[in-house]
């Protein structure tokens, strides 16, 4: 335990070894140095480390009157006889700490080791408190204090150098004079708010308010903590704006890129359905040109002429009737692409509508077959868009294949699902274009659209189904699998 | 007067029919071919005076096509037809030789006269090299004689 630095100032011998002795006899841990006179007291108080001051009233060169005038700020302990009990009313007044009455004895000494604690706690607590009061007073944040009125009754140096006042202009007055709104002053305990200067300008303040309890719980002061949130205020409203702009600014560029888009799949889709009704469009034009020249070359009364010439025109008009057909065609798969698909679904054999189909899209070459029997489901079908679906996948299935070959089609059921797959033994699809195949306008064909693929895709999803294609693994080829739930069993 | 003879190179069989009847109608001797493959194949193999061109075929662009001709067949027209009309594919067309650069659909009797016309050029400049030759013939015997 470290010791406790006693100054004993003491002109009487006696009294002196009197009090060395009592420490000795009760081993106290004090340090004492003793000096006999105000002079030499002085000297030692100015040195540093003296806890206590313990002092005879009477010195040798004054009194303990002229060491508490020094206004020390370690406790001072004067002792006094019995008979001079004004000396002790007047040390006391002086700023003394306590005062003990000799007796002559020793016993007066008892209560000197608690008189002592007591001064130094006491000597701790005063330090504390002004370690506390000079944190508070020089603290970066405004703070006051305010009583149970909300008169203000103590303010710290940032907050008269914020608000621009004195201190005498703020104690004893309603803190309500510092809220731009002072209504406001009784409901915030905490949050943001504005505060104003003295010079009447506000600015944003995030507030903080403790109530300061005694010991039933009743509330005797209230401490205010004030930040000012200026410079966070201005950030935020600096960020919140360049957000805001920046916010703008996509969605102009996001407008523009739109625009853009848009116009270049306009474009895109007009230059490919341009050059797609171009063809048939010249085969019309052309047509029509030898239909006319054959009229003018018609000889009426020559047999041979009149069954020539209508040979020919029956042979134009065919064209022209499947060019106007292949013609609709594009246009049609360019609506279904562009409108809302509402199929008006009914049940459908599957294998009859497909058995029907095979006649249209007949080529020498390529042989077709199906393997859909007779116990496979009736899905629900809109029975011209799913005509639409397979006519597109089969005429694919078959252009894919260059010279002689086979196109096969199967039904059956997995996980309770209907499943339909066409595959055929053609080129196969390169790899590059597998995962483009259902994009608008994505076409392998010289002559083509690029619209069939996607139309198909949306088809099938209107009806709840789902297409993929892939190469035939191992084989040459391609196949694609149709998915559609099974609503009920045949 | 000898018979024109015209190859045609589209993919779409039934403008090459239509078109083939339509020149025929009008006194040329007419090949087809669908393919670029094909149309270079016949064009090295019979002596053509003019040839249509598609711009998209299956094989080849039509503008790869028109310089593989202009190596083979040199003194062949070519004529680009395309319903895929590009600033830049015409550029490149008439840079490479093209003789015309047409956009479907094409009007049969406009077609019928720029390719009249076409070979009527084909047929002066033909005139004009033969004159040529022959003045330089000329010019040289006359030349040995005086030298002589």
């Amino acid at each position: 335990m470290e010791k406790i630095n006693i100054l004993l100032a003491e002109d009487n011998k006696t009294e002196q070894l009197l009090i060395k002795k009592f420490i000795e006899k009760y081993k106290l841990p004090y340090n004492l140095s003793i000096v006999d006179s105000v002079d030499d007291a002085e000297t030692i108080i100015n040195n540093d480390g003296l806890d206590i001051v313990l002092c005879d009233f009477y010195l040798k060169d004054g009194t303990a009157l002229d060491i508490l005038q020094l206004d020390l700020d370690i406790p001072v302990i004067v002792i006094t006889g019995s008979e001079h009990y004004k000396t002790a009313i007047q040390a006391m007044k002086a700023g003394a700490f306590d005062y003990i009455v000799k007796t002559g004895k020793i016993d007066h000494l008892d209560i000197l080791p608690v008189t002592i604690e007591k001064a130094l706690k006491r000597r701790n607590d005063k330090k504390r408190l002004s370690l506390l009061s000079k944190a508070i007073m020089s603290i970066n944040e405004s703070i006051y204090f305010t009583d149970t009125n909300n008169k203000i009754t103590y303010v710290n140096y940032t907050l008269l150098q914020t608000y621009g006042y004195e201190e005498y202009e703020l104690i004893g007055k309603d803190a309500s004079l510092f809220f731009k709104n002072p209504d406001e002053n009784s409901c915030l305990i905490s949050g943001e708010t504005y505060n104003v200067r003295k010079d009447g300008n506000s600015f944003p303040v995030y507030m903080l308010s403790t109530p300061l309890l005694d010991r039933a719980g009743n509330t005797t002061a209230v401490c205010v903590i004030v930040a000012d949130i200026s410079r966070r205020k201005k950030a935020e409203a600096e960020l919140k704006e360049y957000s805001e702009h920046l916010e703008t600014l996509v969605k102009e560029r996001t407008d523009r890129l739109r625009d853009v888009e848009r116009m270049a799949t306009i474009g895109e889709t007009a230059a490919m359905v341009g050059h797609d009704l171009r063809n048939p469009l010249q085969v019309l034009v052309n047509n029509i040109y030898i239909a006319k020249l054959k009229l003018k070359k018609l000889d009426c009364d020559n047999p041979s002429s009149v069954k020539l010439t209508s040979d020919s025109l029956q042979n134009s008009l065919d064209v022209i009737e499947e060019q106007t057909l292949y013609m609709n065609k594009i246009v049609s798969d360019l609506q279904d692409l562009a409108k809302n698909m509402q199929p008006d679904k009914r049940d459908v054999d599957v294998r009859e509508l497909i058995n029907g189909l095979l006649s249209t899209t007949k080529k020498n070459s390529v042989k077709v077959k199906m393997n859909i029997d007779k116990k496979f489901p009736h899905l629900s079908f809109d029975e011209t868009l799913m005509r639409r679906v397979f006519i597109n996948l089969i005429i694919n299935a078959i252009q894919s294949i260059s010279d002689k070959g086979e196109v096969s089609i199967n039904g059956f059921r997995e996980n309770g699902h209907a499943v339909i797959t066409i595959d055929d033994t053609g080129s196969g699809i390169a790899p590059d274009a597998l995962d483009k195949l259902f994009q608008p306008l994505f076409t392998t064909k010289s002559k083509g659209v690029g619209l069939g693929l996607s139309v198909c895709k949306r088809i099938v999803e209107a009806h709840d189904g789902t297409i993929k294609i892939d190469n035939k693994p191992e084989k040459d080829g391609a196949i694609v699998t149709l998915t559609f739930p099974i609503i009920k069993e045949n | 007067m000898n018979t024109k003879r015209i190859l045609l190179i589209d993919d779409d069989k039934n403008i090459v029919s239509s078109f083939k009847e339509i020149l025929e109608l009008h006194d040329y001797e007419i090949e087809t071919a669908n393919t670029a493959k094909d149309g270079i194949k016949i064009a090295k193999a019979g002596r053509f005076n003019l040839a249509l061109l598609d711009m998209k075929l299956p094989d080849m662009e039509g503008t790869e096509l028109l310089e593989i001709l202009q190596k083979e067949c040199p003194n062949m027209l070519k004529i680009m037809v395309t319903g895929f009309a590009s600033l830049e594919n015409a550029v490149k067309s008439l840079n490479l030789g093209a003789a015309a650069y047409i956009m479907k659909p094409v009007n049969p009797e406009e077609l019928v006269n720029t390719i009249a016309e076409k070979l009527k050029e084909q047929e002066n400049d033909d005139d004009i090299n033969e004159e040529k030759v022959s003045d330089w013939i000329e010019n040289r015997l006359n030349n040995l004689d005086e030298e002589e």
